[in-house]
């Protein structure tokens, strides 16, 4: 019997192992993708080995690439990004960490408040939040990004369409920033040449590949490698937990361990959740382990299918209902100056419209370029319309780029410049990702089906991505650029959330305000799923974090008797030299 | 880091084998028959109705197309497949309007000896209608460009195996090659058909490689409407199609040795996008916005 089992070792599941572990509770931590233990050799950072949906080392899948992914039903033109593997998700982000819009938590009354999803509100005020963000952002750490060529261009757009600079962390205003972001600022020859090494390069070296996984610089240890993806920060601190919090106890994590169900036994009639099932991946043997307290952490789409799967109840309907995904879109500019578009961190720079979004700029290798100037709702660029109804927004062009326009538009990889367009996006009934039905299974169960009605999102979200993408085609224009085309992709569901989500009213949520599970007893919810909304349209990672770690503490203090650690504290930082030092001993 | 379970109390899988038979036919009946409601069972019969080598049903890896190398690091190409044999019945099958020009005698049948290459050349029509070149897909469609296109780059090559891995099937416990690199042929076939029935004679065993670049077009715009496809369980695909081959085109996968992971040259992608290429890092470093290092809580 364990203290706590933790489903997935993704974005949020390594946030509460680490707080739980260094508490001294006996954690387990099941992950049903792959344990990269050597990223240097085991990342190729190459775009069709490190990305492809299908094969990529990045996919939902099994370890063994011989084996097919994990399959989805989805049935509409969509795209799920996601990750499986220890760090998921974080695998590929790029660290961006800006915390929730402030309209979207409870009890705001600015005078902007009736713009955001109020039917959809965090159960808790930003006051009540505001330590646990200070504490994540303090273990990973989080700072502002270092600026490269992109960056001053993009800057230099956001002026020309006549916004301010805004350094705060909660803006308030429309205005541009540097990301705040989970890299290691460059330190020593980082960012300076092409051939860094620690310790004479130290953190991000502006190599360019944070889709492709995080290894560098070459020989530092893995707790300080530059991008602060689980893999590299909380999953070191929850396997070292012994080395640098007094009581302490290491998280035991199992990679390739795929949770087919969560088991339940009624408790004064009420279901009580008791344990987990698992089988070692693709075929091996299965295994079942007891816990006090079970937490759910696979992310927004396999945790609502294995709560089908498990036949947890679902009172209101809402299980895997309100899926959110910031009905993304991309806009890129062609100019005639080097842009370094392929070179630096991934993504930046951003500008904030509270109300309706954001617009951050990426960067990527060629072959993701070439992914994103492919994909679009609205046909062949040139062509029929193929039924959208989203505008061209003041671009030149719109729709799919092949043959002559692709190759114009990738003559010079580092002479574009990409702006991801990033509504706040409402929660809708329809949107939903469950488990399939009627059931399509694979040998871990039914499949989860997920169902995104791209076309018929609310108004809110319609006009809010119709606002951005207009503001993002401007941006360009003033950055410089010579042309500029708009994608309108279909789902891209890269950021995926409030599947599960959190909620006041119980006609309308999964979880309370401590992200519990209202139909079970001593079951959590610990990834995405949870977020009550969009977060309106910030990237989810921090607020999921910063949430995780507030019921980490309400765990332990609600079941095992602890004392609340946060508030008046300071965390250890995830670079901590005990942390490395202990992660080479057990390498050893 | 992993731990062996060996802690965990073990539990007797409840007829695992069964189990997992079962439901994987369940995922190859649903996954055909949103093909064979897309393309027509008689496109499908022919093959179906084929005896397989090992009992099950007949798919295999296709032999590569001889005049397309394939990148460095390819495996041997494998035995003929069962399917090449009927390619050619199944695609005379649905060419009402072929047949009757055969049957004049008024149009060369060039098809024959290109029927082993009837995926491979749908896909490599792709990557050349996504990023024209020099190569002779490039040059049946009547839209090049003086160097290296997505043939070249290997586009075709990520396609195909991106489809054939993502569909798995397994009977009982034998797991075979995934169709979806064939369905996805045939689908484009079929297609092509109905826009351009002369399109079976052609230098190319899949008609989608014979037209213009134009007509390619019109296909794939007539793939993405599919009624049929927008909500089965592969509904995603259609659209995907085109991405899956631009990753492909723009990839390292021309210069790229899949089973050492590691590249044998510089990808023709990388040229003509003029990228730097990988690197550990860049001298991108500029400074910070306004000089600031660190925000302070609110």
């Amino acid at each position: 019997m364990r203290d706590v089992i933790i489903i997935g070792c993704g974005g949020g599941g390594p946030v509460m192992a680490k707080e739980l572990a260094a508490q001294g509770l006996d954690v387990l931590v099941l992950e049903g993708g792959a344990r990269f233990a050597d990223p240097e050799n085991e990342w190729s950072r190459l775009d069709n080995d490190a990305n492809n949906p299908t094969s990529g080392y990045f996919r939902v899948g099994p370890s063994d690439r011989s084996k097919p992914p994990y399959i989805r039903s989805l049935p509409r033109p969509s795209y799920v990004w996601q990750v499986a593997g220890v760090g998921g998700t974080t695998l590929h982000y790029y660290a961006n960490n800006p915390r929730s819009q402030v309209g979207t938590f409870l009890g705001y009354d600015g005078p902007d408040k009736d713009l955001y999803d109020t039917a959809h509100l965090f159960p808790f005020s930003l006051e009540e939040l505001r330590p646990y963000y200070e504490w994540v952002e303090e273990t990973l750490p989080v700072r502002p990004a270092p600026i490269g060529t992109k960056e001053n261009v993009f800057f230099r757009g956001a002026e020309g369409i006549g916004l301010k600079v805004n350094h705060s962390k909660e803006p308030r205003r429309f205005g541009y920033r540097a990301q705040q972001n989970a890299i290691l600022q460059p330190g020593g020859t980082a960012g300076k040449v092409k051939d860094p090494q620690y310790p004479e390069a130290q953190g991000c070296t502006m190599c360019g590949h944070c889709s492709q996984g995080c290894s560098m610089p070459r020989r530092a240890p893995r707790n300080l490698k530059a991008k602060r993806s689980t893999d590299n920060s909380y999953v070191p601190m929850m396997l070292t937990a012994d080395a640098w919090s007094p009581g302490g106890r290491p998280a035991e994590l199992i990679a390739d361990a795929y949770v087919q169900k969560v088991i339940t036994e009624k408790r004064n009639g009420v279901p009580t959740a008791v344990g987990v099932r698992f089988q070692i991946q693709p075929e091996g043997e299965h295994y079942e382990e007891r816990a006090k307290i079970i937490v759910m952490a696979g992310g927004a789409v396999e945790t609502p299918r294995l709560w089908g799967n498990s036949d947890l109840p679902n009172p209101n309907g809402w299980v895997g209902r309100g899926l959110t995904d910031h009905h993304l879109d991309w806009v890129v500019g062609m100019f005639d100056e080097y842009t370094g578009t392929s070179r630096g961190q991934n993504s930046a720079a951003r500008t904030d419209f509270p109300g309706y979004g954001a617009i951050e700029n990426v960067g990527f290798p060629p072959g993701l370029n070439a992914f994103a100037q492919t994909y679009s709702d609205n046909g062949f660029s040139g062509s029929k319309r193929n039924g959208s109804p989203a505008t061209l927004a003041g671009a030149d062009s719109m729709g799919r780029l092949v043959g002559d326009d692709l190759r114009s538009m990738m003559s010079n990889v580092d002479g574009i410049l990409n702006c991801l367009v990033i509504p706040d996006d409402d929660v809708e009934w329809q949107n939903r990702a469950v488990r399939q039905v009627p059931d399509l299974v694979d040998t871990n169960g039914p499949i989860a089906r997920i169902d995104m009605m791209h076309r018929k999102r609310s108004a809110r979200t319609y006009n809010n991505r119709e606002f951005l993408a207009a503001k993002a085609v401007q941006l360009l224009r003033a950055a410089g650029a010579k042309r500029v085309h708009r994608m309108d992709w279909p789902p891209l569901i890269l950021h995926s959330h409030s599947s599960m989500r959190m909620g006041l009213d119980p006609s309308n949520s999964i979880c309370d305000e401590w992200s519990k599970a209202r139909a079970v007893d001593n079951l959590y919810i610990a990834d995405n799923s949870m977020l009550a909304n969009g977060a309106g349209g910030s990237n989810p990672t921090l607020t999921t974090q910063a949430i995780v770690t507030r019921t980490a503490e309400r765990i332990m203090t609600q079941h095992f008797g602890g004392e609340p650690w946060v508030k008046g504290n300071a965390p250890v930082s995830s670079t901590d030299s005990r942390i490395s030092d202990a992660m080479d001993a057990i390498a050893a | 880091m992993s731990t062996p379970p060996v802690a965990l109390e073990r539990v007797v899988p409840m007829g695992t084998a069964e189990f997992a038979g079962s439901l994987n036919l369940a995922v190859l009946t649903h996954t055909f028959l949103a093909l064979v409601q897309a393309v027509g069972l008689a496109q499908l019969r022919p093959i179906f109705e084929q005896p397989s080598r090992n009992g099950y049903l007949p798919f295999a890896p296709m032999s590569p197309h001889p005049s397309v190398p394939e990148p460095p690091g390819q495996p041997p190409a494998p035995p003929r497949s069962p399917l090449n044999g009927h390619s050619r019945r199944a695609f005379l099958a649905s060419a009402s309007a072929g047949l009757g020009l055969l049957a004049l005698g008024t149009v060369p049948v060039t098809a024959d000896a290109a029927e082993p290459r009837f995926i491979e050349d749908a896909f490599a029509g792709l990557a050349a209608f996504v990023l024209p070149g020099n190569d002779a897909y490039s040059k049946q469609q009547k839209k090049t460009f003086p160097g290296p296109g997505g043939v070249a780059a290997g586009g075709g090559v990520v396609t195909r195996e991106s489809l054939d891995i993502y569909v798995p099937i397994q009977v009982g416990e034998k797991i075979l090659p995934a169709p979806g690199a064939l369905g996805y042929a045939i689908i484009l076939k079929t297609i092509t058909l109905s826009v351009d029935p002369l399109a079976v004679f052609g230098p190319f065993a899949n008609p989608f490689a014979n037209l213009t670049w134009t007509k390619k077009r019109t296909v794939l715009e007539r793939l993405e409407d599919l009624p049929i496809l927008n909500g089965s369980t592969i509904g995603f695909s259609a659209n995907a199609l085109t991405t899956i081959a631009g990753l492909g085109v723009y990839s390292e996968r021309s210069s790229f040795d899949p089973r050492t992971r590691q590249l044998t040259g510089r990808p023709v992608a990388w040229d003509y996008s003029n990228y730097g290429g990988r690197s550990d890092g860049w001298p991108e470093f500029i400074g910070y916005l306004d000089g600031v290092t660190e925000v302070p809580n609110p």
